[in-house]
């Protein structure tokens, strides 16, 4: 893993300037710091969901009234114009913090993007339509990139758009991607959101999982902790360059000095217990901010209550921070919320601008006895006074998907205090270094070149569980089927990964590491059944590994723990162009010498019950015959490459996928018998990049801002399976 | 409920069932361990056949620490349910 580089210290840092907060104890930041100071916990019996016959009906909800359709000026039923709760919520924290920031009002002079995580998104209005209780139309609204949409649209942001799903810790990618958005300058603010709805479908997959606590109570680091208790919330940061907000006499409460995002990838929803993985995520966010364990004036755990997540996170902070770890102030603000899922990350965010702020950490709640193997210092007596120079926010989420953030004092205008670590190996020497190899590709014969470099390497194996087992010694479960759609993009990533050298089929070492994933709504080909099931036979007896799978990350999790690739696990749910948003947000790392090796794919899974969805969103024409079809195209990359003179560019926020020169997306042989809709989404338009570079139309990737900075492909592969359109033709 | 070999049937065919196991329901032991090397169920197996007891046979199992200990065979199981009382519900 390649240190950060953002510690030069001409680098600009990117400062917090608004606040938005949305939970159970009410709207805005100070709602919540206040709730939290009086020890309220707004913790209770579920009433805006139905409650019936889950073993867990607790949980924090938002008040009703605040999300009144009216006041937020959108007056919309159920589909994407206002109607479902999450687009609600999620309207009212942004709206928080554009107006905190004073960028309410639009303003022409700035130019406003979006990055927002969600696990679920409108899961409410899919619960509606698997019912049969909501209109046609209404399916527009599920795929989770709507909610982006609809969120840029009220409040007119017309920077790159970007919707993450890594379940927890989704706030957290986004975060990572609006950073380098402002970096690069592709905005001039970035407004970055984590959210989830409480909803019957997620309460009764937790309950499933028995990840609630059966005792009703939210208790961490107690002796008595028994699990989770989940509270519905938004949470939005408005970000910006130091230098800009100076300029515009905007207030900062602090700046995102680092933010590390590790999984264990050891299994689908367990941490690791020993907190390895997190320690790791601490270690290299300080690096990367460069500052020491002594300057950490505040530690806020996720408190989910559950005792495997409870302690894990103190035997990670006691091993990344030493003797430091055990004396640094720990509170948590979850007792009064509960957990906010996907808007976790960012309210930890806005908690560390308040402690900042306020220049006070508030005792946490719910401890009566300490359970002895937490061993941090938590403040549970009275409020104490914050001494240091930023807060460590830990962030974890289902699989083991750690989250490590340092929100910290602004630095003085002439940079950091202290030169943070230096990169040994910068992109710049990579990239010299790889062309002293001659490994780059050089513009004028890059036919013959890639060529070589992508011969596409037939998956020369089955799928199914056994084979899986032995493929990947001691990763799979040989009784374990692959969540459904699967088979294609675990044969096309192993294709790649075998292509590039990096894996070996039965290769026992994880691969080093990182995905950045792409899907329209991979999630939806399991959530659906899940929501019909739940709404014809109740919570009672609901599949856990059904609720698993509906979660877009769920198949990056799996391509994860086959592969060990854990270093970095986005899952990018941007509709369509969410196989070009992958592979933009991977050279976005490796450029940025954030990451050293990583997988970019896309996966688009269409099944006849997806049909509806399909029509809805343009991209099936109605009375087609429907079948299934499923689509995955991937490719390893690391820094390298980089020529001014390639022909075709890459990326740049989400309406020019591609430079209309490089002409790739027609020119996809293997596609012309996908329906015309099909060719446009995910894993097809993504697979046709790869396929114009294949056949040298395209000799390399680059960002067209920055073309010394670019991302080489060494192996990449493509499958199509099945057949969507029987009637039309078959494809295979 | 009495503990007869219908009902070690009924929850052998759920098993294979909920968790799309490739064995005949029949080939399973009464007393073969469902984890380790037995059947080799893992963690969320455990939970999907907890899902599945509450859901054909009424049985509420809270945590997932009580299911480990109640699922290690279908004799185990069999015999937690009659202690139940908990009747096959479809």
């Amino acid at each position: 893993m390649i240190p950060a580089l953002k510690s030069d210290s001409s680098v600009d840092p990117v400062v917090i300037t608004g606040l938005g907060l949305v939970t159970a104890a009410g709207s805005g930041a100070a709602a919540f710091w206040r709730a939290f100071q009086r020890k309220e916990s707004h913790l209770g019996r579920l009433r805006q969901i139905d409650a019936a016959g889950l073993s867990v009906g607790r949980g924090g909800e938002v008040p009703d009234e605040l999300l009144e359709p009216v006041w937020l000026d959108m007056p919309g039923r159920d589909a994407g114009d206002g109607g479902d709760r999450a687009l609600r919520l999620a309207a009212l924290a942004a709206r928080e913090a554009l107006d905190d920031a004073g960028l309410l009002a639009p303003r022409r002079e700035v130019r406003i993007g979006l990055a927002l995580g969600t696990a679920l998104g409108a899961v409410q209005t899919l619960e509606r339509l698997a019912a049969g209780r909501a209109p046609e139309s209404a399916w527009r609204a599920v795929s989770p990139d709507q909610l982006s949409s609809a969120v840029a649209e009220r409040f007119g942001l017309a920077g790159p758009r970007w919707t993450f799903s890594v379940t927890c810790v989704s706030g957290l990618y986004a975060l990572e991607q609006a950073a380098v958005d402002l970096e690069r300058g592709r905005a001039g603010a970035m407004l970055v959101g984590g959210l989830d709805t409480l909803s019957r479908f997620m309460q009764s997959g937790f309950c499933a999982l028995k990840a609630l606590s059966p005792s009703g109570q939210l208790r961490p680091f107690d002796l008595e902790h028994d699990g989770i208790l989940l509270g519905e919330g938004a949470a939005f940061i408005l970000l910006e360059t130091a230098s800009r907000a100076r300029e515009r006499g905007a207030r900062s409460y602090g700046a995102v000095l680092e933010n590390r995002l590790i999984s264990d990838a050891a299994h689908l929803t367990s941490p690791d217990g020993s907190g390895k993985g997190m320690a790791e995520a601490i270690r290299q966010a300080l690096a990367g901010a460069g500052i020491s364990p002594g300057e950490i004036g505040c530690i806020t755990p996720t408190a989910t209550g559950s005792p495997i997540y409870d302690r894990m996170q103190s035997r990670a902070a006691l091993e990344a921070l030493g003797a430091r770890g055990a004396q640094v102030p720990a509170t948590t603000w979850e007792p009064a919320v509960g957990h906010l899922l996907a808007g976790t990350g960012i309210a930890g965010a806005v908690h560390a601008a308040l402690v900042l702020d306020r220049g006070a950490i508030l005792p946490s709640f719910g401890v009566e006895s300490k359970d002895p193997e937490c061993r941090l210092r938590y403040v549970l007596d009275g409020e104490e006074p914050f001494r240091g120079r930023s807060v460590l926010a830990l962030t974890v989420g289902f699989g083991g998907q750690n989250g490590a953030t340092l929100i910290g004092l602004p630095p003085p205008a002439s940079g950091p205090a202290r030169a943070p670590e230096k990169a040994p190996s910068p992109p710049q020497a990579a990239i010299a270094a790889a062309a002293a190899a001659g490994r780059y590709i050089p513009s004028g014969d890059g036919a013959a070149k890639a060529a070589e470099l992508f011969s596409p390497a037939r998956p020369e194996f089955s799928t199914d569980p056994e084979s899986l087992a032995a493929l990947f010694p001691g990763r799979w479960n040989p009784r374990r089927e692959l969540p459904p759609g699967l088979g294609p993009l675990v044969q096309t990533v192993a294709s790649a990964l075998q292509a590039a050298g990096w894996w070996e089929p039965g290769q026992p070492d994880p691969v080093p590491g990182g995905l950045a994933l792409g899907t329209d709504w991979q999630g939806l080909a399991a959530a659906l059944p899940y929501a019909r099931d739940l709404a014809r036979s109740g919570p009672a007896g609901a599949s856990p590994s059904g609720f698993l799978f509906s979660l877009p990350s769920s198949a990056a999790a799996v391509l994860g723990i086959l592969f060990g690739l854990r270093d970095y696990q986005a899952t990018i749910t941007g509709g369509a162009l969410s196989g070009f948003q992958a592979l933009s947000h991977a050279i976005d790392r490796l450029a940025g010498g954030k990451a050293s090796r990583l997988v970019a794919g896309a996966l688009t899974i269409a099944t006849p019950e997806l049909r509806p969805f399909l029509e809805a969103g343009g991209v099936a024409a109605p009375g087609e015959e429907a079948g299934t079809l499923e689509l995955a195209a991937a490719a390893c990359l690391e820094p390298g490459g980089g020529d001014g003179a390639c022909r075709a560019a890459l990326v740049e926020g989400r309406d020019r996928p591609l430079d209309p020169a490089g002409g790739a997306v027609e020119d996809a042989p293997e596609l012309e018998r996908l329906p015309a809709g099909f060719r446009r989404l995910a894993a097809p338009a993504l697979f046709s990049l790869f396929s114009a570079l294949e056949h040298g139309k395209m000799p390399c990737l680059w960002s067209p801002r920055d073309p010394a900075q670019g991302a080489r492909p060494r192996g990449l592969s493509i499958q199509v399976t099945g057949t969507f359109l029987k009637k039309t033709s078959s494809i295979n | 409920m009495p503990l007869t070999d219908e009902l070690r049937a009924q929850i052998k065919e759920m098993l294979v069932r909920r968790l799309r196991l490739k064995v005949d329901p029949a080939a399973i032991a009464d007393d073969q361990p469902l984890f380790g090397d037995g059947l080799g169920l893992d963690s969320i197996d455990v939970l999907e056949v907890v899902a599945g007891l509450e859901k054909e046979f009424g049985a509420a199992i809270k945590t997932q620490e009580e299911g480990e200990r109640i699922l290690r065979s279908v004799n185990a199981i069999a015999a937690y349910l009659v202690e139940k009382g908990s009747p096959r519900k479809a």
